[in-house]
């Protein structure tokens, strides 16, 4: 494993200059926004008061050189400090912080739900291609992939609460009646099942399935279209027409033979529509009041919280970068032809 | 259930004992389907094979053989269907039209039935020998997995017992334990070939079939799995079908042959010798191929190239490249097989009339002593030290670690071409004749060293030394289906050089046009015209003729011998003194490659172009040059004058290399020993780089390193022990092969 | 060939070498394979209808898509309103036919503006040498590690409120993918051997460039052309959705599903469904156009 470790370092420098890019890129961002932060901070208080303008960009750091003010928000950076929201009355960061596990509970029940549908539709399609299943699943994924989320989500919304009242109200993740859990992982599902409440653990399960599903669609739509492709090149290698000659059963090679080869690509993607998501979580979680990070880049968009949007902006980079080394890594350990 | 299956078939024994035979293929027919397109793969193929019988079937790329040999094994793709006749394996039915021969992963209720019928005849009854080099092993699974899976899945066996086969099964076919826990990946493509042969041995199948079981090996390695097969067959008795196109190849692998072209079987021949052919087709395919056994003035090529079998053929297929076709050899019957002799059956109506002797007269012979002695004229292309070092990434990675990953490609070669002369370069893959190449045609920088032409080093800095030069030198490129670009008509692509250095090509024409250009267009248009002229005239001398008829039709509908024949006119429009051909045949239909060859001797004999010939083949090295090279692992390790060179070889490689094209059995091991098939690498560079694979290594060949010394005038080697070994090579082996 | 040089055969011979010119020759070939199709065929139909209502919107809609009724407030569908009208009394298909116009120029024009600039970038970075080329991939790695809506929503917010507002942000987002897939296909082809072979015979970089390498490496870029267009339509009115860019009453589609989300009752299901129908069927024809281009332009299926 001495090359592992090797090829783990040198992935993470690697990253070293992505990261300060996103950095800079947020930072200038953050200051060609049109208007001064000071004047939409204070209000009109400070418009008819140049003096008190001018404390409060002090207190900003507005009035230091850019270069200066870019190291101050590095130093604050690498404290963790996304600066203060006004609007919250919170720091950003304890908000991202609160926030987040919100957020990845949401994209891991849309993966939970999607992944096996995606590859097992894949294989499918893949098993029996130009005839009419793989037809039809193929109009199916092109949908998944074509349908805006925000419109599946309230689609969904409509039929199953407006109309066939299953769904519970698409507000939040818990039933307002019902006690939610102590917050020890942030992780709802997983607070709820540490303490034993049921009763939170059902509403929380309940009020997760509908958002969830409403991502799945794009996940199912990609991950489909993928599998199936990879897996009808791998059916066509020399390699299976071997197996296939040594008259191994259907199953093996299928499960043993195609599908491990099949799913390398489909993991590359995966990894990238993980980080993708959210994106789709934004729109989600403001259509199900779901407290997590993309209602919080929601309440920030109409608030011009411009610090918050930047704070979601870097956190939602930096996720996606790590997700992204995660799925190279799995890569090496799938495929015993990439060498670290 | 296996009585039901039988039972019909009983009628068919009343014509044919099928049982007699392990496998028999009656009256075979396979079409493919391309989107519209129907391609006549095999037409009404009929031979058998009884136990412990191996036969040979041989043909150029896209007669079908392989899509014959699959067949039998039942594993043509879907889109592949069985028109008429039957495969009968011991007996029983294999394949028929009613039962495809095709496989798929995505089979149905049918062809799930067919699948249980055909499974105790999967590899317990037939098995196949891939192309191993090839991707025919999954690359995600242990070579160990692969090996137990065959057992534990289609014996129920127990996963550790299993293992313990395949270990044993490892062994016979001469690899380490190791390797069993190895991926494809981490192999050479011999040691795959081997795992991929001890697969096909693993169920102790009646019949084995060999699908270009060598191909794309090195010489030598070719030769090993060649001793490797013979030797299985003999242990395991079981019947063997190999199909290749290289014909030293499977006349020593088999005990009868078979000569397929345009999807028939052209002949069949009771032994495994080529003499007594006698299907012109036959003929023409052996005496296109120059050998090392004999010294052949004049490979014969065959006019035209293999028909497309997009429609069905009506008569003989080999009507149109036949010198002795007759009216008649367009009838219906003109192609089927009929006996001439016991065992032997010919798929021709004329030839056979002639005495075979006639035919043979063909095969002329070489005077022996070496012509043309050239080594006076003035040297016009050299390398002074050409060294070539790749360094993999200087990422973090290495500055990390200091770790340098350093490969020596070339190594301080000297080489000379002389005016008028064809020098060849042999080597096998991976010797770094190809990077040489590069760096002679300025396409590769050279870490060290010097490219000089006419005397004169090229400083790779100056731009205007670059472009005379490659005025003076062009490349020939191996693979003339991806060396011209397919979007442009034949006439573009042979006439870029002259688009391409308008400036440097001003000879008397072009600087007629100069006065013409004030006129504007005319001008243009006369030097287009002119050009038109030239890539004509560049077309005539490559032999594509007329060459009216070229200029306007685009690669792709054009053979790989027109492609590569293309290539060299577009090498010749701008009158170059050297020509660059690396490895100009390899890819090219058996068929196709003497002419080529013949092409390139007329260049030099025509129009005095030096040609600097890159090649693994010694036999072809031999035909066509005056001098050669033999490289290893990037250091030329023998040079001499080509008769000189191959009579007395003094380099245990070079002698290597000649006995394994010469491919009698055991002849390399009891000269050279078993150690020179170990692939085991020499690290240190201190001393001679092939003595870890030498039998007479002693001491000094690791301590110290050979140089390039002379052995005899124009005759130099890279051993210490040149000497000694000299000329025990080939002379020697052919006064005992024709004492035998 | 004529080599006589006869007068009046030189028109003809023009047109001749029309067709033989490369770009010409494999856009021809790529059109003809792409109708032959019916995938692509569908795609194209339904394109063209589009275009078509984006063209005649004027004479289309019955009603001004901005016309407010409240006496005609979330009426459901009727042969009156074909779509039944929303909050304000505004006829929804009127608002969908001019919401069309906007998405398609929306689409077009960003996907063209960041295509254009991400394929230059692309061929610089592939083509110059391994420092620009570092360099040039190192920023669009940049770019690449946001999540494309927040990253857009960022972009917009800066540049401001309206339609250009979007076209920059969807176009800026497009970059880095288009250049990543330019990059690659220059590499490819430039290790293509037809290419070493031009190199031998002398030609230069810039010969080289656009006579060999760029029309074999864009054919492959233009399916993402297609895709492009998709999910810019999908972007765009996924930011309208966000109440980022375009602000009603200018009618856009993802802006008029936001409405009945934020205003009224969802029970009034045709404020959602309709316009969200033909955000999905413009969108599945760009994929299904990408997807058949993908198809005929794989030159090895084409052999």
């Amino acid at each position: 494993m001495k090359g592992f470790t090797r090829f783990l370092i040198q992935r993470l420098i690697a990253l070293v200059p992505t990261i300060l890019g996103l950095i800079i890129l947020t930072f200038f961002l953050s200051h060609v926004i049109p208007g001064n932060p000071a004047l939409i901070l204070g209000g009109q208080e400070v418009v008819e008061n140049p003096t008190e303008l001018h404390a409060l960009e002090a207190e900003l750091g507005l009035n230091k050189p850019l270069y200066i003010q870019f190291l101050i928000y590095l130093i604050q950076l690498a404290h963790f400090n996304l600066g203060f929201d006004y609007f919250q009355g919170q720091y950003i960061g304890h908000e991202i912080a609160t926030r987040l596990p919100v957020s990845i509970e949401l994209a891991i029940a849309a993966m939970v739900i999607g992944l096996p549908v995606a590859i097992y539709t894949g294989i499918f399609a893949a098993l029996r291609t130009n005839k009419p299943a793989d037809h039809a699943t193929r109009v199916g994924t092109l949908l998944g992939i074509s349908m805006p989320v925000y419109w599946i989500d309230l689609i969904l919304i409509i039929v199953f609460y407006e109309y066939l009242h299953i769904a519970p109200a698409p507000f939040g993740q818990l039933s307002p009646f019902i006690k939610a859990p102590t917050p020890l992982t942030g992780f709802v599902i997983l607070d709820s099942l540490i303490e034993g409440n049921l009763a939170a653990l059902g509403s929380s399960l309940s009020h997760i399935i509908l958002p969830a599903i409403g991502l799945s669609f794009a996940i199912i739509g990609t991950i489909s279209r993928v599998t199936r492709s990879s897996l009808l090149d791998v059916i066509n290698k020399d390699y299976m027409r071997t197996a296939f000659a040594i008259g191994f059963p259907r199953k093996i090679l299928i499960n043993k033979y195609a599908l491990r080869n099949a799913l390398l690509p489909a993991l590359t993607v995966t990894a990238i529509q993980m980080g993708g998501l959210m994106g789709g979580v934004v729109l989600t979680e403001t259509i199900f009041s779901w407290p997590g990070l993309g209602l919080y880049t929601y309440d920030s968009i109409t608030n011009l919280d411009y610090g918050a949007i930047m704070a979601v902006v870097i956190v939602s980079g930096f996720l996606f970068v790590l997700v992204n080394l995660l799925a190279d890594i799995l890569y090496g350990v799938v495929d015993p032809r990439v060498k670290y | 259930m296996e009585e039901q299956i039988n039972k019909p078939e009983a009628i068919g024994k009343l014509e044919h004992n099928y049982e007699d035979y392990v496998l028999y293929v009656d009256d075979l027919s396979i079409e493919y389907t391309l989107g519209k397109t129907r391609i006549f793969a095999v037409s009404h193929v009929t031979f058998g094979i009884r136990t412990n019988e191996s036969i040979g079937i041989v043909g150029e790329s896209g007669c079908g053989k392989s899509t014959l040999a699959m067949a039998i094994a039942h594993i043509l793709p879907p889109n592949a269907r069985v028109t008429s006749g039957r495969v009968y394996f011991k007996g029983k039915v294999v394949v028929s039209p009613e039962m495809g021969a095709s496989y798929s992963i995505r089979y149905d209720r049918k062809e799930r039935k067919i699948e249980n019928q055909l499974s105790i005849v999967r590899w317990k009854g037939i098995s196949v020998i891939f192309q191993g080099a090839l991707d025919s092993l999954n690359p995600v699974h242990k070579v160990g997995t692969q090996l137990s899976d065959i057992f534990i899945y289609r014996e129920s066996m127990h996963p550790e017992e299993a293992e313990a086969r395949s270990r044993q099964l490892l062994a016979a076919v001469g690899l380490e334990d190791w390797v069993y826990d190895l991926y494809p990946h981490q192999l050479s493509g011999g040691m795959k070939q081997r795992v991929v042969i001890a697969m096909a041995i693993s169920l102790n199948p009646a019949l084995i079939i060999a699908d270009e079981p060598t191909t794309s090996l090195d010489v030598i390695t070719q030769y090993r799995i060649m001793e490797e097969l013979l030797r299985l067959r003999k242990t395991f008795g079981v019947a063997l079908v190999s199909i290749s196109h290289d014909i030293a190849l499977i006349s020593r692998l088999s005990d009868r042959l078979m000569v397929m072209y345009a999807g028939i079987l052209v002949e069949k021949l009771p032994s495994n010798s080529f003499d007594v052919a006698q299907h012109p087709y036959t003929h023409l395919l052996v005496n296109s191929i120059p050998n090392l056994e004999e010294d052949i003035a004049e490979v014969q090529p065959i006019r035209g190239s293999p028909p497309r079998l997009i429609s069905p053929i009506v008569g003989c297929p080999f009507f149109e490249r036949c010198d002795y076709a007759v009216m008649s050899c367009r009838d219906e019957s003109a192609a089927v097989l009929r006996q001439t002799q016991p065992f032997h059956e010919v798929a021709c109506s004329v030839l056979p009339i002639f005495a075979s002797a006639s035919v043979k007269a063909q095969k002329f012979r070489k005077r022996g002593a070496v012509e043309n002695n050239v080594s006076d004229q003035a040297i016009v292309l050299e390398a002074s030290g050409l060294t070539r070092i790749f360094e993999k990434r200087t990422g973090i990675r290495e500055i990390a670690t200091g770790e340098s990953n350093k490969i020596t490609a070339v190594s301080r070669v000297d080489l000379t071409v002389r005016s008028g002369e064809t020098v060849a370069l042999v080597g096998e893959t991976g010797s770094g004749k190809t990077t040489l190449s590069r760096m002679l045609g300025l396409l590769d920088v050279p870490t060290n060293g010097l490219v000089k032409i006419m005397g004169e080093p090229i400083n790779l800095k100056k731009r205007k030394e670059i472009a005379a030069f490659r005025k003076i030198v062009q490349t020939i490129f191996q693979d003339p289906f991806q060396s011209i670009n397919p979007r442009f008509p034949i006439a573009s692509t042979v006439a870029e050089p002259l688009s391409v250095n308008r400036r440097t090509t001003s000879d008397k024409s072009s600087s007629m046009n100069d006065r013409f250009q004030q006129h504007g267009f005319g001008s243009v248009l006369s030097q287009a015209e002119n050009h038109e002229v030239m890539v004509l005239k560049a077309l005539q001398e490559v032999e594509l003729t007329p060459p009216e008829d070229y200029v306007e039709k685009y690669p792709h509908q054009l053979s790989g011998g027109q492609r590569q024949r293309v290539s060299i006119a577009r090498g010749l429009i701008v009158d170059p003194k050297i020509l660059i051909a690396d490895e100009p045949i390899s890819m090219l239909d058996v068929s196709l490659r003497a002419g080529i060859l013949n092409l390139l001797r007329k260049l030099k004999q025509d129009f005095g172009i030096s040609v600097l010939y890159i090649t693994h083949d010694v036999a072809s090295a031999r035909y066509l040059s005056d001098r050669i090279y033999v490289m290893y692992k990037g250091e030329i390790v023998e040079t001499g004058e080509t008769e000189d060179l191959i009579r007395k070889s003094a380099h245990p490689y070079t002698i290597a290399l000649l006995l394994a094209s010469i491919g009698i059995e055991g002849s390399i091991s009891e000269k050279l020993g078993e150690r020179i098939f170990s692939q085991s690498e020499s690290t240190d560079n201190k001393g001679c780089l092939f003595a870890p694979r030498c039998q007479f290594a002693k001491d000094i060949c690791s301590a110290e390193k050979p140089e390039l010394l002379q052995v005899s005038q124009s005759h130099s080697s890279r051993c210490h022990f040149a000497q000694d070994i000299q000329g025990m090579g080939l002379t020697e082996i052919k006064a005992k092969k024709e004492a035998s | 060939m004529d080599v006589s040089g006869n007068i009046n055969s030189q028109p003809k011979k023009k047109l001749q070498r029309m067709k033989n010119l490369p770009w010409v020759r494999s856009l021809s070939k790529t059109a003809t394979l792409f109708l032959r199709n019916k995938t692509g065929l569908v795609s194209i139909i339904v394109l063209l209808s589009y275009v078509v209502i984006a063209v005649f919107a004027g004479y289309i809609a019955p009603y001004s898509p901005t016309a407010i009724d409240l006496a005609q407030r979330q009426l459901p569908p009727s042969l009156k309103h074909l779509f039944g009208t929303d909050y304000f009394g505004h006829d929804v298909f009127s608002q969908i036919v001019f919401a069309i116009r906007l998405d398609l120029e929306l689409a077009f024009l960003a996907v063209t503006i960041g295509y254009t600039i991400g394929v230059l970038a692309g061929v610089f970075a592939g083509y110059t040498g391994k420092f620009t080329d570092n360099a040039v991939m190192r920023v669009m790695d940049v770019f690449l590690a946001f999540p494309v809506l927040i990253f857009a929503v960022a972009i917009a917010i800066v540049v401001g409120e309206g339609f250009w507002a979007i076209v920059i942000a969807v176009s800026v987002t497009s970059i880095p993918g288009f250049s990543r897939i330019a990059r690659s296909a220059i590499l490819v082809t430039k290790n293509e051997l037809y290419v070493t072979a031009a190199i031998s015979q002398g030609a230069s970089k810039a010969h080289i460039l656009f006579r060999h390498v760029l029309p074999a490496a864009i054919s492959p870029t233009i399916v993402f052309y297609a895709l492009g267009l998709g999910s810019a339509i999908l972007l765009s009115s996924g930011l309208s959705f966000l109440g980022v860019g375009i602000q009603p009453p200018t009618p856009e589609l993802g802006a008029m599903i936001y409405q009945p989300f934020f205003y009224s009752e969802l029970t009034d299901w045709w404020l959602v469904v309709f316009p969200g129908i033909f955000i999905v069927v413009i969108v599945i024809a760009f994929n299904m156009m990408g997807d058949t281009l993908r198809e005929v332009t794989d030159v090895t299926l084409r052999r």
